[in-house]
């Protein structure tokens, strides 16, 4: 009943805003571009056929993704591999240019469309809750705007670190990120040595009609989903040899949240 | 009862809503007493700071946070130009006019001394020790050495503190070492390996390349090694023994032994034994035996592995035929250079020692007649080869590659054979028979070399490469021949032949060629490729027969009808063009080359000269159609192309079997075949169901195909190659695979189809035989891990033969079943068993039952965690092991029976080991 009346200011490490004197702008419709940079020489793990692949397929796989947001629903998809991507790394990865998310965060349900070993799967589903821990204090400035941090912990060792502007009320993010009390303008997941960084934010050229989601003929549910990749995959990945097994063991559990998120 | 379920669910959800509560209240400007509108309001859970709900303030400033759970909480209320406000609060009931105040930014500057520092604190030094400067014992391991260093401490468990913080990762060189638990290092490195012990606060792997810092740090320790410390080995050991009564014991030994430090690998393996296995399994090639693949990794994300196949025309033994002793070893030398220089070399010598037992039915359709011809060989060949194999791998840059490969095969091969054969016609009428040793000594060696430079250009897509090789082949030998021949007329004995005679085969072949590719991008989708190959080829063959004299016991007379001199030239010039496009679905090429032949053949015995020019055509086109992900259909259409073989051209007989003679045919044009074919792929992920199926059908124009002129009174044949038109053969093969879920069992299903239309030539007329042959696989497998393993694997196919010569028709079924099990027990025990039964339909000319009962057993018991394994078996329980080949070509019907090493009884061990911690190797 009685609350300890315990006030703490708290004071941003950047000090870059100090100067603004217009009203302030709260953005709650546009696009967001962001550039999704993956390590994929790291989840090829060793072996003989990593070897083979390690000369040709480059040390990053960069592409740039589009977030379109307006009235608190958002579509979010490829957009373009970088420049630098050679052919042979943009075939290995073709399957990342089929991922569709959409996200109505007012009727609380989703539609997420995946590459799932060269087979399109649609899930439908209500939007599941993601348990994040603020992490006051902290933040960085992203694509001009400054963003707080958050982090996450999913099925107990997959670790996400987030950026958040409040400057835009989206509660999206890039891919399957999202329920912040602000648009995620930055995100890292360790274990799968990706990270998505904004690198533009624009108020124009938003066709607020095309975000929507689309026809989707056979649907299922995240629940459904999960089973389908856990069965598919778990025969994949095992071997004899203790350390080799380890290692699938690795592969085929990022490859799972490869999908998964 | 209705009543108090609904009195029961009213008075529940009365309780609950009395217990979630709602936060309501309006947020303010501190200074100016206006509203905040779209500030942030979040609810916080205060032991864990995960974000429970959050909401934004309307235009007024007023929030709500519904179904609040009851408990204690922060709330944080937060504006970009306001310093964020957080507050501890306990819900126990609804709370409204909570009430806040934000005071802007702007007014704080004023009042607090700005002191910010930078965004990054430095965390944590680097403290270096010096590994050596720490005394140890002789052969200590690295946890020793660390319980030695001054701020570091290792309790009982192994648990590394240092400055009493808890060490979670232990670098070697600063990447991991086998895996993420920091204890296997510290446990299995030696101590004097390590030059210095860093210890620091690690960011993440993920922090350090994107920039981000995500605030993990880890307490590390990084084990610098001095250099060439990095090594170790590995190896297998496997030892079979089988006592044997009639025959002399068995035996088969593998020794591998790989050893590595840094990027240099030393690979051995040594194979003995007499039970037929002649080369390294696929998995133990891997490690031990030379790089013999080739791999191509195209542009499109598509990767090809083949084995470079050259055989250098040595004849094909299947060793699981007859009877093999072989000694098999090889060295494997593989180096790399600051990431740039490969080199990877392999000597390898094999020696086959080989005895077989071969029975051969044959029958040959000559209108009404028939031809039967049965033959018993007994074999002996003894064969050394030494096998020399170097490849250079530059990467000049990062435009530039050049690849450098050389081989050097020799062979010395002695045989001697032994063949008892008889002629009989309709109703068993003797037609001849004849007795025949050949004896050879021969000695081959065959050097080869070819460079790969390959040049990518700024602009993308174009690429130059540059393929040059050459090969020698050089063959020398002698082959005697002494045999009897005896002719009959009429069923009665008509004069014989004796021969005796020696052979000196002397061939050479030279070859050289190089071919420059070129591919252009013409737009987004289309690009261009040109190439171009240049050939030439010299050859001598040079064979004089003797015959042997008994007067001076020596092969001195000169047979000139068996005599020959020739020297050969070959120009070739192939440019060729392709239009390759692709976009989304659709992928297509077109093209074609043309080959521009000279061929010059100097028959220097007869003074003759051959001289021809050819324009051959290679068109190809395919087309691949991937209508739905997984779901692809392609079609494909080739111009091929076949030479005449120089035995083929060459017009010399051979006669080695007195009653079946071959003659070469130097007028004999190039064959042409048109071959289309449709694949169709596709896999169903939800369903987990694969389905592929497909056909191909071939044209030949002018087929080289044996005209086979058939005396069927004396039974005596000469075969010479000719052309002929009208051959058109095909086949079509579908397969399907799926899992049935309620049993986890897998299904694989495939039939087949091959037909042909095979026009031959008898006795200078066409005869058209026409062969038909439908087969259904089918593979059934389940298992479960360490419980059991279980398949079966049936073959049933229908063979059919008919040919213009007569009415009959030759058909018969032949069914092959496998069942392969193993049971585990215990984790450590496991038995395994293979029963084979192979059913063959018995006809009209081989009329006995051909069926065989093949059943091996194995007992195994592995020890330390799988590093030894002993096991004990029988193979051929039933003592039925028998190599048996049917098949029709044109108008013969044969069949072949091979000894086959029966039952024996065995018993072994194979012993895994790999250095893990103290190695006395440096």
């Amino acid at each position: 009943m009685k609350a300890m009346k315990f006030k703490l200011f708290l004071f941003p490490a950047a000090i870059f805003f100090y100067f603004q004197s217009s009203a302030q702008q709260f953005i709650d419709k546009g696009t967001v571009e962001y550039q999704v940079k993956t390590n994929v020489l790291k989840t090829l793990g060793s072996g003989m056929f990593a070897d083979i692949i390690k000369d040709k397929l480059q040390q990053f796989k960069t592409a740039y993704y589009t977030l379109s947001f307006s009235d608190d629903k958002s579509t979010y998809k490829f957009s373009d591999w970088d420049n630098g991507m050679n052919q042979f790394t943009r075939n290995w990865n073709k399957n990342d240019e089929s991922g569709f998310w959409y996200f109505d965060f007012k009727d609380e349900n989703c539609l997420i469309k995946k590459d799932f070993n060269s087979s399109i799967i649609n899930i439908s589903d209500s939007i599941p809750r993601f348990n994040w821990k603020l992490i006051p204090g902290e933040s960085r400035e992203i694509a001009g705007f400054n963003c707080r941090k958050a982090q996450a912990i999913l099925y107990d060792s997959v670790y996400i670190f987030a950026f958040y502007t409040e400057e835009i009320t989206f509660p999206g993010g890039p891919a399957g990120f999202y329920g912040l009390p602000g648009t995620i303008l930055g995100v890292t997941v360790p274990r799968l040595y990706t990270s998505w960084i904004a690198t533009k934010v624009s108020l124009t050229g938003l066709n607020e009609a095309a975000v929507n989601p689309g026809k989707a003929k056979k649907t299922m549910t995240f629940k459904e989903f999960t089973a389908l990749v856990t069965d598919r995959t778990s025969d994949m990945f095992s071997s004899s040899d203790a350390d080799q097994d380890r290692e699938l063991r690795e592969i085929r559990d990022r490859n799972f949240w490869n999908i998964r998120l | 009862m209705k009543k108090i379920q609904l009195l029961t669910v009213l008075l529940f959800s009365f309780l609950i809503s009395k217990s979630q509560s709602t936060i309501s209240g309006t947020l303010t400007d501190k200074t100016e007493n206006k509203p905040i509108p779209k500030a942030i309001v979040s609810l916080i859970h205060p032991k864990d700071s995960i974000l429970i709900q959050f909401t934004r303030t309307d235009s007024e400033g007023k929030f709500e946070l519904k179904n609040i759970l009851p408990g204690d909480y922060i709330i944080m209320l937060s504006q970009p130009r306001y310093a964020d406000l957080m507050d501890n609060i306990s819900v126990q009931g609804n709370l409204r006019s909570m009430d806040f105040s934000l005071i802007p930014k702007a007014t704080l500057l004023q009042e607090i001394i700005v002191k910010t520092g930078s965004p990054l604190r430095i965390k944590g030094d680097t403290t270096i020790y010096t590994a050596d400067s720490f005394k140890v014992s002789a052969n200590a391991n690295v946890e020793e050495l660390l319980k030695k260093l001054p701020g570091i401490t290792v309790d009982k468990d192994g648990k590394i503190t240092a400055m009493g913080q808890t060490v979670e990762k232990v670098l070697v060189d600063g990447e991991e070492f086998f895996g993420q638990d920091p204890g296997m290092a510290v446990k299995n490195l030696r101590a004097d390996a390590v030059k210095e012990v860093q210890v620091f606060d690690k960011k993440s792997d993920q922090a350090e390349f994107t920039g981000i810092d995500d605030g993990q740090t880890q307490k590390t320790i990084n084990l610098k090694l001095k250099d060439n410390s990095k090594h170790g080995y590995f190896g297998k050991a496997d030892i079979l023994a089988g006592p044997q009564k009639t025959i002399s014991n068995r035996y088969n030994d593998n020794l591998m032994f790989s050893s590595f430090r840094g990027n240099r690998k030393l690979s051995a393996y040594f194979l003995n034994g007499n039970t037929g296995q002649d080369r390294l399994s696929w998995d133990d090639m891997q490690k031990y035996g030379g790089s013999d693949f080739n791999t191509i990794v195209s542009d499109d994300g598509s990767i090809m592995m083949f084995m470079g196949g050259n055989s250098d025309d040595e004849p094909y033994v299947d060793p699981q035929n007859g009877f093999m002793t072989n000694v098999n070893g090889g060295l494997q030398y593989s180096n790399k250079w600051s990431d740039k220089y490969k080199f990877n070399f392999t000597p390898q010598y094999n020696y086959q020692r080989y005895t077989n037992q071969i029975q051969s039915y044959t029958q040959n359709q000559v209108g009404d007649s028939v031809l039967n011809q049965n033959t018993y060989t007994n074999n002996l060949v003894s064969r050394h080869n030494f096998k020399l194999r170097g490849i250079w791998d530059l990467n000049l840059d990062s435009m530039n590659s050049l690849k450098i490969t050389a081989n050097a095969n020799f062979y010395h091969t002695e045989s001697e054979g032994n063949t008892e054969s008889t002629n009989t016609g309709n109703n068993g009428t003797m037609k001849n028979s004849s007795n025949r040793n050949v004896s050879t000594n021969n000695n081959k060696s065959a050097i080869s070399g070819n460079i790969i430079f390959q040049h990518k250009f700024k602009k993308q897509r174009r690429t130059l490469s540059i393929n040059g090789s050459w090969n020698i082949l050089n063959t020398h030998g002698l082959s005697t021949l002494i045999s009897s021949n005896q002719s009959y007329f009429d069923g009665k004995p008509a004069g014989s032949q004796e021969l005796n005679r020696r052979k000196t085969p002397d061939m050479n072949n030279n070859n050289i060629a190089i071919t420059t590719t070129y591919t252009e991008p013409l737009n987004k989708d289309f690009s261009l490729q040109l190439s171009y190959m240049l050939s030439l080829n010299h050859g001598t063959s040079l064979q004089v027969t003797r015959n042997y004299s008994p007067a001076s016991g020596k092969y001195e007379e000169v047979v000139d009808s068996l005599t020959n001199n020739f020297r050969q030239t070959i120009t070739q010039q192939v440019p060729k063009a392709t239009i390759n496009f692709s976009r989304k679905k659709l992928k297509m090429s077109i093209g074609s080359g043309f080959g521009f032949t000279s061929f010059n053949l100097k028959d220097i015995t007869m003074d003759k000269i051959y001289d021809r020019h050819y324009v051959n055509y290679y068109p190809s086109s395919n087309i691949t159609y991937t209508y739905k992900p997984n779901h692809s259909i392609r079609f494909s259409y080739n111009g091929q192309t076949r030479q005449p073989s120089i035995n083929q051209l060459q017009p010399l007989r051979n006669t080695d079997d007195y009653y079946n003679q071959f003659i070469g045919n130097a007028n004999l044009k190039p064959a042409f075949g048109h071959s289309f074919s449709v694949n169709h792929y596709s896999y169903n992920v939800l369903k987990g169901i694969s389905a592929y199926m497909g056909g191909s059908v071939t044209f030949t124009r002018n087929a080289i195909t044996n005209n086979q002129i058939i005396n069927v009174d004396s039974g005596k044949t000469i075969t010479q190659p000719v052309n002929v038109n009208g051959n058109i053969s095909g086949f079509f093969y579908g397969g399907i695979g799926f899992k049935i879920k309620p049993v986890d069992t897998r299904i694989n299903i495939n039939p087949a189809l091959s037909f042909g239309k095979y026009v031959g030539m008898l006795n200078n007329e066409k005869t058209v035989s026409k062969t038909f042959a439908p087969t259904i696989n089918i593979n059934i497998n389940k298992e479960k891990e360490n419980k059991y393993e279980l398949s079966i694997y049936n073959s049933t196919s229908y063979n059919s033969n008919t040919t213009s010569q007569n009415t009959t028709r030759i058909h018969y079924i032949i069914n092959n079943l496998t069942f392969d099990g193993t049971i585990y027990l215990q984790k450590v025990w496991s038995f395994n068993t293979t029963y084979n039964y192979y059913f063959r339909q018995k006809i009209q000319q081989s009329p006995t039952d051909l069926n065989t009962h093949i059943l091996d057993v194995k007992f195994q018991r592995t020890f330390r965690n799988n590093e030894f394994t002993g096991y004990i078996g029988i193979k051929d329980l039933f003592d039925q092991n028998i190599g048996i080949d049917r098949s029709f070509f044109g108008t013969t019907y044969s069949q072949t029976i091979n000894e086959r090493l029966k039952r024996y009884f065995f018993v072994g061990f194979t012993w895994n080991f790999k250095n893990k911690s103290t190695s006395t190797n440096k």
